[in-house]
C-alpha cells in the first residue's frame, strides 16, 4: 500500500516540479541560491517588523505572530480549497489515475500528500522566515525556534485538512449554481447589496469635513486593534501562537495534536468515502433542454452572430462574471473613493483633481474588463476554421462580437454612473456625465484595439489544447495598453481641466471622440485585410 | 500583467490619490481654534492627595481580553488638540482614538498583572494626565500619600 501510494505522489509531484536531479552541481547551486534567498526574505521581514514596530507603533508582540499565522491560514485554506476542488474533484488526471491498479482511497491520499508537499513548500518560503523574524526582533529564547522545527510540519498540514474537509460541501453548492445560473446572479447581486451597504455604513462613521492627518491615526489604531484583538477569534491558530511563545507549551502540543487528530478522522470518514462519487460525476448532462429546436432561416449575417454571442453569455454565465469582475468592483471603489473625496474641504483645485483622478481610475477599471474582447478570436479555438468555410460573409462574426462586447460594457458603465450619481448627490450631475461620456468614448476606442490584438495574433490552437485563457499574452497587452491609456487620459484631464474647466472638457470629449475614430478606422482596415489570413 | 495586478495598481493609485488632494487640493485648515484647556481620564477608583488616579483591571484584563479601554475627555470640545498618549512599561502599548476619546491599552501576555502608568497629553499645550492601572480588587490597593511626611 505505502508503496503504491509513494508512486501515485511521485507521478502527481513530477508533473508539478523537477524531481529528477540530473546535474549535481547545478543541483547544489540551486539548493544555496535558494537559501540565500530565504535568508534575504528573513532579512526584508526584520526590516518590515522593524518599520511597523518602531515607525507606525503597533506592537509586535504574541497575538501580532498569532494574527500573521491567521491570515495566513485563511489565505492558505481558501488556496486549499479552490485548488482541491479543482485537482480532487475536476482534475483530467483523475481518469488516469483511477485506472491504475491502486485503490481509491490511495489516489484520494496521494492527492492529499501533494497537497501537502506544496503547502510545505510554500510556507517554508514566507511563513519560516517571518516567524524568524519575529523571534530575532522580540529577541526570544531558544526554545522559540525549537517550537518553529516543529510548527514547519504542523502548520500546512491544517489547511490541507480543513480544505479536504470544506471542499466538499462547496463542491456540491458549484454543482447546483453551474447548472443555476439565474440564482448565481440573484446571490451576486444580494452579495453586492449587502457589500455596499455594509461600506455605506462604515463611510458613515468618518467625520466630514475629512481631517487626514487625524483619519491617518484612526486607521494606523484600528489596524492596531483589530490585529491585536483577532487574536482572540483565532482558536486552534491562538493555541498555536501561544505555543511558539513558551505558554502552557505541552498542554497547547496536546491541543494541537488532538485537533490534528480529529480533522484526520473526519477526512478518513467524510471526504474519503465521497471522492470517488464526486470525482466521476461530470456536469455534461447535467443541463435538460426543455425546448425543441427550429430552424430558421436568419435574414441578417450579423444578428445571428450577435445572438449566438448573446446566448453564449447567458449560458456560461460565471465566465461573463470573470470577465466583468472589475466593472463589478467599479461602483464599490469609486463609491468609497469619492465620499473621501468629497469629505475633504477643497480648493477649486482639489475638485478638479478630483475629476482627473476619477477619469483615470474609472478608465483603468474599465479598459481592464475588456479581456473578452481580447480573446474573442481565440476562444473559438478549433471551431474557428470551420467558422471560415461558411459560404458567407464571415467577418460580421467580428463585428458582431464586437458590438456585443461594447454595449455589455456601456450598458454596465451607464448602470455603474446612475448609481454614482443616487449613492454621490454631493457630486455635480454635469460632472458625472461628462465623465460617462469620456469614459465610454475610451473604453470603445479599446475593446476596438483589444480585438485588433486578437485579430493580429489569436491563439486558436492554443485553446484549443488547453481550454484555458490562462497567462493569455493578447489579455497581457491589452490591460497594459489600458493602463497606459488610463494614465495618459488622466493626465490630459487634470491639465485641461486645470487650464480651463469648460473648454477643457470640451476638449477631453474631443479627444476621447478622436481616439475612438482612429480606433474604429484602423480596426475596419485590419478587420478588412487580416480575418481572411487568420489560420489554426 | 492581469486583473490582479490592476486592482493592486487601483488600490495604490487611490491612496495616492487621496493624498494627492489633501496635500494640494484641499483649503487650509481652519486656525480658529482653540488651545486645550484640560484632558481629564474619567475613568478610575481611587485618587490620593496629590491626585494620582488609580483603577484597579483585576477583574476587566486577562489572557482572553488584553485589550483596556480608557475613555477621557478634552475641554472645550473642538480644540485644537494633538493628543498622544504612552505608558512606564515595556510591552504594554497605549493607541489613541481622538475621535472616540479613548485610550487603548495593550497588555503583552507577559505583562497581565503588571502595574502600569498611562500618560495621555496634548502635543501642542503639554497638558496631561495620567492614571495607573493595578491587577489588585480596589480594596486592596494601598495609595502613598507622599504629603503625609
Amino acid at each position: 500500500m505505502l508503496r503504491r501510494l509513494f508512486i501515485l505522489t511521485m507521478i502527481q509531484l513530477s508533473s508539478k516540479m523537477k524531481l529528477k536531479i540530473t546535474n549535481k552541481k547545478r543541483f547544489i547551486a540551486n539548493l544555496a541560491l535558494r537559501f540565500l534567498g530565504l535568508v534575504v526574505v528573513t532579512v526584508v521581514m526584520i526590516f518590515m517588523l522593524y518599520f511597523l514596530s518602531k515607525v507606525l507603533y503597533v506592537p509586535i508582540n504574541v497575538y501580532f505572530v498569532i494574527f500573521v499565522i491567521f491570515i495566513t491560514q485563511i489565505a492558505s485554506i481558501i488556496a486549499c480549497t479552490t485548488g482541491l476542488m479543482v485537482d480532487l474533484y475536476e482534475s483530467k488526471d483523475n481518469a488516469i489515475l483511477l485506472s491504475f491498479p491502486a485503490k481509491h482511497d490511495e489516489v484520494f491520499t496521494s492527492k492529499l500528500v501533494v497537497f501537502y508537499i506544496n503547502e510545505f513548500l510554500k510556507n517554508l518560503s514566507f511563513l519560516v522566515p517571518m516567524l524568524i523574524a519575529f523571534g530575532f526582533i522580540s529577541s526570544l529564547p531558544f526554545t522559540y525556534y525549537f517550537n518553529i522545527l516543529t510548527m514547519i510540519f504542523i502548520l500546512p498540514l491544517l489547511p490541507v485538512l480543513l480544505a479536504a474537509i470544506i471542499s466538499i460541501p462547496i463542491m456540491y453548492i458549484r454543482q447546483f449554481l453551474r447548472v443555476h445560473n439565474t440564482l448565481t446572479l440573484i446571490l451576486l447581486i444580494t452579495f453586492g447589496v449587502f457589500v455596499f451597504l455594509g461600506l455605506t455604513g462604515l463611510l458613515d462613521e468618518i467625520p466630514t469635513p475629512i481631517r487626514i492627518v487625524a483619519l491617518y491615526n484612526k486607521f494606523i489604531t484600528s489596524v492596531t486593534l483589530f490585529i491585536q484583538s483577532s487574536a482572540k477569534y483565532a482558536s486552534i491558530y491562538g493555541v498555536i501562537g501561544r505555543l511558539l511563545y513558551g505558554v502552557n507549551v505541552l498542554a497547547n502540543y496536546g491541543i494541537v495534536i488532538g485537533v490534528i487528530i480529529v480533522l484526520m478522522l473526519m477526512v478518513l470518514l467524510i471526504s474519503r468515502p465521497l471522492f470517488f462519487k464526486l470525482a466521476s460525476h461530470t456536469q455534461e448532462y447535467a443541463v435538460t433542454k426543455k425546448h425543441r429546436g427550429k430552424n430558421k432561416r436568419s435574414k441578417s449575417l450579423f444578428w445571428t452572430f450577435f445572438k449566438k454571442e448573446f446566448t453564449i453569455s447567458m449560458r456560461s454565465s460565471n465566465e461573463m462574471i470573470s470577465n466583468y469582475v472589475l466593472l463589478i468592483l467599479f461602483p464599490f471603489i469609486v463609491y468609497v473613493l469619492n465620499y473621501i473625496y468629497i469629505g475633504i474641504d477643497r480648493s477649486t483645485f482639489g475638485t478638479k483633481l478630483v475629476i482627473a483622478f476619477d477619469i483615470m481610475i474609472s478608465l483603468l477599471l474599465v479598459t481592464a474588463s475588456n479581456t473578452a474582447s481580447a480573446t474573442a478570436i481565440s476562444v473559438e479555438g478549433s471551431e474557428f476554421v470551420l467558422l471560415k468555410t461558411a459560404p458567407s460573409d464571415t467577418k460580421k462574426m467580428a463585428w458582431a462580437k464586437v458590438a456585443f462586447n461594447m454595449i455589455a460594457s456601456s450598458l454596465m458603465i451607464l448602470l455603474i454612473f446612475i448609481l454614482f450619481q443616487l449613492s454621490l448627490p454631493q457630486f455635480s450631475d454635469p460632472d458625472i456625465w461628462l465623465m460617462f461620456v469620456v469614459v465610454i468614448l475610451v473604453n470603445s476606442g479599446h475593446i476596438l484595439w483589444s480585438f485588433q490584438i486578437d485579430l493580429l495574433n489569436p491563439k486558436l490552437s492554443d485553446y484549443a489544447a488547453t481550454a484555458s485563457l490562462s497567462n493569455n499574452e493578447n489579455v497581457s497587452k491589452s490591460i497594459i495598453i489600458g493602463l497606459v491609456l488610463s494614465i495618459i487620459f488622466g493626465g490630459i484631464s487634470a491639465f485641461l481641466l486645470i487650464e480651463d474647466y469648460v473648454t477643457g472638457w470640451i476638449r477631453i470629449i474631443l479627444i476621447a471622440l478622436v481616439f475612438f475614430v482612429v480606433r474604429f478606422y484602423l480596426f475596419s482596415n485590419f478587420l478588412k485585410v487580416y480575418f481572411r489570413e487568420i489560420e489554426f | 500583467m492581469n486583473k490582479k495586478m490592476v486592482v493592486l495598481l487601483v488600490l495604490i493609485l487611490s491612496a495616492l490619490s487621496i493624498m494627492a488632494i489633501s496635500v494640494w487640493g484641499s483649503l487650509p485648515e481652519s486656525n480658529n481654534r482653540p488651545s486645550v484647556v484640560s484632558i481629564t481620564i474619567t475613568d478610575f477608583d481611587l485618587q490620593n492627595g496629590d491626585g494620582d488616579k488609580i483603577k484597579s483591571v483585576k477583574d476587566q484584563v486577562s489572557e482572553d481580553d488584553y485589550i483596556y479601554k480608557i475613555p477621557f475627555t478634552v475641554t472645550p470640545i473642538n480644540s485644537d488638540s494633538k493628543i498622544k498618549a504612552s505608558t512606564n512599561q515595556p510591552g504594554i502599548t497605549a493607541r489613541v482614538d481622538d475621535m472616540e476619546s479613548v485610550i487603548y491599552v495593550i497588555f503583552d501576555i507577559d505583562k497581565i498583572g503588571t502595574t502600569v502608568t498611562v500618560t495621555i497629553w496634548d502635543k501642542n499645550t503639554q497638558i496631561s494626565d495620567e492614571v495607573t492601572l493595578m491587577f489588585l480588587p480596589p480594596s486592596e490597593i494601598i495609595i502613598v500619600d507622599p504629603d503625609i511626611f
